[in-house]
């Protein structure tokens, strides 16, 4: 009826729309209460909110159920409140909606009921206590209520395993089955299926090594087996520490560093003790030193001061003395370290500071060693006292101031010795070894004592002077006679005693003087030392007439002072006969006719 | 022509001088009369009676004709003998030999 009230309302409106003027129906459709069903249809016309008559029931408890007798409402486009098309309401006083409904009692209440069906007042859910359907197979377990194909599970790992049992069960078989069988380890509750593997990794330290197999598992492959091989090939499955291969090198010292070729080693994370990853060491057996360092320098005394030299040392983290890198001095002896360098120096074997023979450059120290010295020229190498040299060329042997001349060296120590001198001192000593004495003299027998003596030389030693009866001279020329003793030479004499003299040598015995006649130099020439009136030569001319001047020829006359009557020195008179005639140039014109 | 009687002059001076002691000092002759003077081409040689000596002597400088002022030198001796040569007793002349080969000449007055 709800459905129909729109049909009739839309047929109405389609009549006056279809010409827009009232339908053209013959029969007019009486629709009092406007409600979209006529009259005719209309259980009450006069009511818009009624217009069918519907067979209900009284819903006393509103569930939607009645009871009772059917009851005919006009009734609009629902049923009213109290009142329900359906009669099958077994309890009107219990809203809820109840039925009579054939159920089973289900004692343990799982939802299967067993023994004889039974009828009950019910809702759509049943009460406690009933099901619907029968077949509990035990109703005082919910658990089981069915009878189910099983297996023993004896392990109670859920898969069952021996041949097919029935069990009343539920939605499993109950303790001790199980619907499933194939336990591939019935007493073992943690495996129960076989699983493939591929992998074995027996010593379960997640490497492993390739295997094919099935094994009995649980829910997942036992520890021992592997689908995938997460870590890689297990190089021993029977060790858990060891499982991957590494190359090491024997690491006999401990050093961490190893020797020899490399050893692939099955081991954990690490190389196993003994192992290292490094190889190449220098010294196997020496934990100090494993590596190859090159060195430029070595101190092999410590001394601090090294040589020059490069190599290559096995060493440690750095390079150990003696070897280094930086060098100091030039070491000339590194395996003693109280030398290092060298110095110029002597051999001084008296150990007196003077050395002697060549130089040497010596290994020394600061200084130089025992047995050397810096300076040279020790005279006496084996004396320690004794190391300068003194040249000299005189001696004084006796002390007296006068020396000897004797050239060469002396030795001496902190002082020069005495007597041994470079000059000549006072003078020369005649007798060095007697202070006394020291001037040489040459002495002649002065028998007569005038001072001058003769006959053959003596020498003498003297303090200076001759002893008596010897003069320094030797040239008394009569030794006999004291008044007479020096013998002199004359070159010239003047017999007349006119001053002037004439060239005669010879010598004479004196006292000192030479005595008239004789003459060591001349005064003119005495042209006549018999005469003392007469002593020079004069070259004189004729003068016959006069007049001071003479003509040739000249004669060279023996004169005094005086010229002899008729005679001039002057001699160019052209005419000696006449007197006013002297002739002759003058000096001017000789001078300038000489010239021309 | 002078020259070779001078020359001539001179060879006799040489022979008639002898062993006579005329000069005055070694190397220096003073002659109050001059016989010849003779000038070669290194030797002064002159001819006359020496200075306290009774007869003519010969004596010879020796000089170096190619050094400076050698010809004048030799030239001023030449008139200086000359001279002396000409006014006999007027004059005394005299030659040095003053080193190896210099000559010095002198020609002094006599005081009257």
């Amino acid at each position: 009826m709800l459905l129909m009230r729109p049909a009739l309302i839309g047929l109405a409106l389609a009549v006056v729309a279809c010409d827009g003027s009232r339908p053209s129906s013959p029969d007019p459709v009486i629709d009092v209460d406007g409600d979209g069903f006529a009259a005719d249809q209309d259980c009450d016309d006069q009511n818009p909110l009624v217009w069918q008559n519907r067979v209900v029931y009284r819903d006393a408890d509103g569930d939607g159920l009645g009871a009772g007798p059917a009851l005919t409402l006009c009734i609009g486009a629902r049923v009213p409140d109290g009142y329900s098309v359906m009669a099958r309401d077994c309890d009107d006083e219990n809203p809820t909606p109840t039925h009579l409904e054939t159920v089973f009692l289900d004692a343990d209440g799982d939802g299967l009921g067993a023994g004889p069906a039974v009828t009950i007042c019910t809702g759509w859910a049943l009460p406690p206590g009933y099901a619907r359907e029968d077949g509990d197979c035990d109703d005082t377990d919910p658990a089981r209520t069915r009878s189910v194909t099983a297996f023993v599970d004896t392990d109670g790992d859920g898969v069952g395993a021996g041949g097919e049992v029935q069990v009343c069960g539920g939605f499993d078989p109950g303790q001790g089955f199980v619907s499933v069988t194939g336990d591939c380890a019935p007493d073992d509750p943690s495996r129960w299926r076989e699983l493939p593997y591929h992998y074995r990794d027996v010593d379960h330290d997640w490497y492993t090594v390739a295997s094919e197999g099935v094994v009995c598992s649980g829910a997942a492959l036992p520890e021992s087996y592997r689908d995938t091989d997460w870590w890689g090939d297990d190089c021993d499955d029977l060790n858990p520490s060891a499982y991957r291969r590494l190359d090491g090198y024997t690491d006999l010292d401990g050093d961490g560093v190893g020797a020899g070729p490399p050893v692939s080693l099955c081991t954990g994370q690490a190389l196993p003790a003994g192992y290292v990853a490094s190889g190449g060491d220098c010294s196997p057996h020496d934990s100090t030193t494993w590596q190859l360092l090159t060195y430029s320098s070595v101190d092999r005394d410590g001394d601090g001061y090294t040589r020059a030299q490069y190599g290559l040392v096995c060493s440690g983290w750095a390079l150990a003395p003696p070897f280094g890198v930086e060098a100091k001095g030039d070491d000339c002896d590194d395996w003693n370290p109280a030398v290092f360098t060298l110095l110029q120096g002597y051999v001084d074997a008296d150990g007196d500071g003077f050395g002697a023979g060549a130089s040497f450059l010596i290994c020394s120290g600061f200084s130089l060693p025992t047995g050397y010295a810096e300076k040279a020229g020790d005279c006496a190498p084996g004396d320690p006292t004794r190391w300068s040299e003194l040249a000299y060329s005189f001696r004084d042997a006796d002390g007296d101031g006068y020396t000897v001349s004797q050239w060469g060296t002396v030795c001496f120590g902190t002082q020069p010795p005495a007597g041994y001198l470079s000059t000549a001192g006072k003078g020369p000593d005649c007798d060095d070894t007697n202070s006394t004495v020291f001037r040489a003299l040459v002495g002649f027998a002065d028998a007569d004592g005038d001072g001058a003596g003769a006959g053959s030389a003596v020498s003498f030693c003297t303090a200076g002077s001759l002893p008596t009866g010897y003069a320094a001279s030797g040239s008394d020329c009569a030794p006999d006679d004291a008044s007479h003793w020096l013998q002199l030479s004359y070159g010239f004499v003047d017999v007349d005693g006119d001053g002037f003299t004439v060239p005669e040598s010879g010598t004479a015995c004196t006292a000192g003087t030479l005595p008239d006649p004789y003459r060591v130099s001349a005064k003119g020439n005495d042209c006549d030392d018999t005469a003392p009136g007469r002593w020079r030569w004069v070259v004189l001319y004729r003068d016959a007439d006069g007049d001071g001047i003479g003509a040739p020829p000249r004669t060279v006359q023996c004169l005094g002072a005086a010229l002899p009557a008729g005679f001039s020195v002057l001699g160019w008179d052209t005419d000696d006969s006449n007197p006013g005639i002297q002739g002759g140039a003058s000096d001017e014109e000789l001078l300038l006719s000489s010239g021309g | 022509m002078r020259r070779v009687a001078w020359a001539v002059m001179v060879m006799a001076g040489v022979l008639l001088a002898g062993g006579a002691v005329a000069q005055t000092a070694p190397n220096r002759y003073v002659f109050t009369t001059v016989d010849a003077v003779d000038l070669n081409s290194i030797t002064l040689t002159v001819t006359g009676v020496l200075e306290g000596e009774s007869a003519p002597s010969s004596h010879s400088v020796y000089f170096v004709s190619s050094a400076p002022l050698g010809d004048a030198q030799l030239s001023g001796c030449e008139r200086k003998a000359l001279l002396a040569m000409s006014k006999p007793g007027q004059y005394t002349f005299s030659i040095t030999q003053l080193t190896q080969y210099g000559v010095s000449c002198k020609l002094a007055r006599v005081a009257p």
